[in-house]
């Protein structure tokens, strides 16, 4: 695929990172020369130095014969500009920008296809917010993902000695929930379970399920677990976009404390937020924590604009009592410091973005997919065309379907329904079938299985 | 194959990718065709691209989308100089596209057409003889000549 990235800020340094690979063409637009020579260095890649929403950088850029544009510069107004120009001028198929102002969200037929040609909005604020949504309704989770906007879910769980289902039989674990384990990864390796599997201390387990499943399992597994109520007191560090975006997000559900250092910063936030108490002061003030009742909070979540801060602050509530901790961080080297600091999850917006557009990075209709296990497995959401006689999956069974190795049918959404996976079920043309792949070299493979014939229509 | 015409066919044409592909042949099939909006003709063959490649295999690419409002289906074929990327099921390149643009309101009535079309396009004698003519008045011939 020709890709063309707009941006070599820390977005787009990620997402061309993340984007290399034999079968992608890459070339990335900004006006910074040195940023471009330090990617130039160490990726292999074309870069163009200019202004991202000018007809004449794109041309030289490859507009003209590019697939793909993302457009992830500092500016919303430069992203906008250059889908509509990749759109009008050059018919680029598929037009994706990051858009940070929650101001042009509130316009829906604004991004329509005659106005802001734009295919996929990504906002890192939200995405963020939703993510650590997920985290509080399953703190115990390794990683909580979503398809079909919601309808279902899987969840990665690290099985311990002290933990239930160890030493079981999977179809004896919980056999009133409707969930599937879809994977294993048991020393590394990963396997396709079935019912005689017997869970083993260590294994690293993929549920998938609907919301109600997952609460379920929950419920199970924080029993199993000390120290694991649910989360009720939460408190934020860091009162900027992300912080205001969570806070009203949690203000409804939860007992909500943000700390916000600039006065000014912090008086707005007071204003604009219902239900959320905000205090003026610094994180990093160990007074000020101890005085809040940080060994009482459940959740300390620090998302300022520095990561260093994050870090540190994260580290300081968690060693005066803070039941769990989230820092965000910007790149992921931090992903093994953070480690070793007992923070226990870290937020990394660019790695929350990207994964926001996988499903438009797979040949076929994806609808979502997600990285999992550190990006050695991937979970996609396939969407179903074609009929008997045009798709090799359409009227089978899924014990009819012969899927690659190390894959496995999770569930499929059939409108508002998850239906599990079950060998007599049958594929329909519309369905949202969720696959877990668990070895990445198989993608192909996976791909090749729902494209229809060509001559379908 | 009644719904090309002569001056739809195109040879030995110098392109270098799929957009660059599809784009030429919208080109070809709102020639004639001044009611034919080439924005929509690309975005809904952009569309049935992303629900999977047209490629056929032996280097040919049967491209095609639904528009509605249309009469009957309009069809337009091109030859490249050289093979083009396409993501076909057999990984080779392209270097022959038959494009099509059907009624949406047909509702599968042209389907066991196209079907029937594409078996005999991507036979290997049948595509090495289209690559070897470089006259579209003779490609043209070829492609409408009855079974």
């Amino acid at each position: 695929m020709k890709i063309i990235i707009l941006g070599a800020g820390q977005f787009g340094t990620s997402l061309a990172a993340s984007l290399i690979s034999e079968t992608n063409d890459i070339n990335v637009v900004d006006l910074n020369a040195a940023k471009l020579d330090t990617l130039q260095e160490r990726y292999d890649l074309r870069t163009v130095r200019g202004n991202a929403s000018h007809p004449s950088v794109l041309d030289r850029a490859g507009a003209s014969t590019a697939d793909m544009m993302i457009a992830v510069t500092n500016s919303d107004e430069t992203n906008m500009l250059a889908c509509q120009i990749g759109y009008t001028l050059f018919h680029i198929s598929t037009k994706i920008a990051r858009v940070r102002s929650s101001e042009y969200f509130s316009y829906k037929n604004l991004f329509a296809q005659e106005a802001l040609p734009v295919d996929l909005l990504i906002s890192p604020e939200s995405l963020v917010a939703e993510y650590v949504e997920r985290i509080i309704a399953f703190p115990e989770a390794q990683q909580i993902v979503g398809f079909a906007g919601g309808r279902a879910q899987m969840v990665s769980l690290r099985c311990t000695t002290a933990y239930g289902p160890v030493g079981r039989k999977l179809s004896s674990w919980l056999p009133d929930v409707d969930y599937r384990c879809t994977a294993i990864f048991r020393n590394k390796e990963s396997m396709v379970p079935n019912g005689d599997t017997v869970i083993q201390a260590g294994d690293e387990m993929f549920l998938l399920g609907d919301p109600q499943a997952m609460r379920q399992i929950r419920a199970e597994f924080s029993e199993a677990q000390q120290n694991s109520r649910s989360i009720r007191r939460i408190v934020l560090a860091g009162g900027g976009n992300i912080g205001k975006r969570l806070a009203s997000h949690l203000g409804n559900d939860y007992h909500v404390k943000l700390i916000e250092i600039n006065p000014e910063q912090a008086r707005q936030a007071s204003e604009e937020l219902n239900n959320v108490i905000v205090l003026q002061g610094s994180a990093t003030d160990r007074e000020l924590l101890i005085n809040e009742n940080i060994d009482q909070t459940d959740l300390f979540c620090a998302v300022t604009e520095s990561e260093e801060t994050n870090l540190v602050t994260a580290m300081l509530a968690k060693e005066l009592g803070a039941t769990r901790t989230i820092a965000l961080v910007n790149s992921p080297a931090f992903a093994e410091i953070a480690n070793r600091l007992h923070i226990d999850k870290l937020i990394i917006p660019t790695q929350i973005s990207i994964s926001a557009m996988l499903g438009y990075l797979h040949r076929g209709d994806v609808a979502v997919a997600h990285f999992l296990h550190g990006g050695t497995a991937e979970a996609l959401e396939a969407v179903i065309h074609g009929d008997h006689d045009s798709s090799r999956v359409v009227g089978r069974t899924l014990a009819e379907i012969e899927l690659p190795k190390h894959t496995s049918i999770g569930a499929i959404v059939r409108g508002q329904n998850v239906l599990i996976a079950h060998h007599d079920l049958q594929i329909q043309t519309g369905d949202h079938v969720i696959v877990l792949v668990s070895d990445k070299h198989e993608i192909p493979a996976v791909e090749s299985l729902f494209r229809v014939a060509a001559t379908y229509i | 194959m009644p719904w090309l015409k002569p001056d739809r066919v195109r040879c030995e044409v110098p392109l270098s990718s799929k957009k660059q592909l599809l784009e030429a042949l919208v080109k070809l099939l709102i020639t004639d065709n001044p009611g034919m909006d080439p924005n929509a003709v690309l975005n809904c063959m952009y569309a049935r691209e992303r629900v999977s490649s047209t490629g056929l295999c032996n280097g040919v690419a049967l491209p095609h989308g639904q528009l509605p409002n249309q009469e009957h289906p309009v069809a337009a074929f091109i030859q490249l100089t050289k093979g083009i990327n396409y993501d076909a099921p057999d990984g080779r390149q392209v270097d022959l596209a038959f494009a099509m643009v059907i009624p949406t309101e047909a509702n599968g009535e042209y389907q066991v057409c196209l079907s029937g079309f594409g078996d005999k396009l991507r036979n290997a004698d049948f595509s090495a003889r289209l690559r070897s003519i470089k006259d579209p008045a003779h490609i043209y011939t070829l492609l409408t000549a009855p079974e």
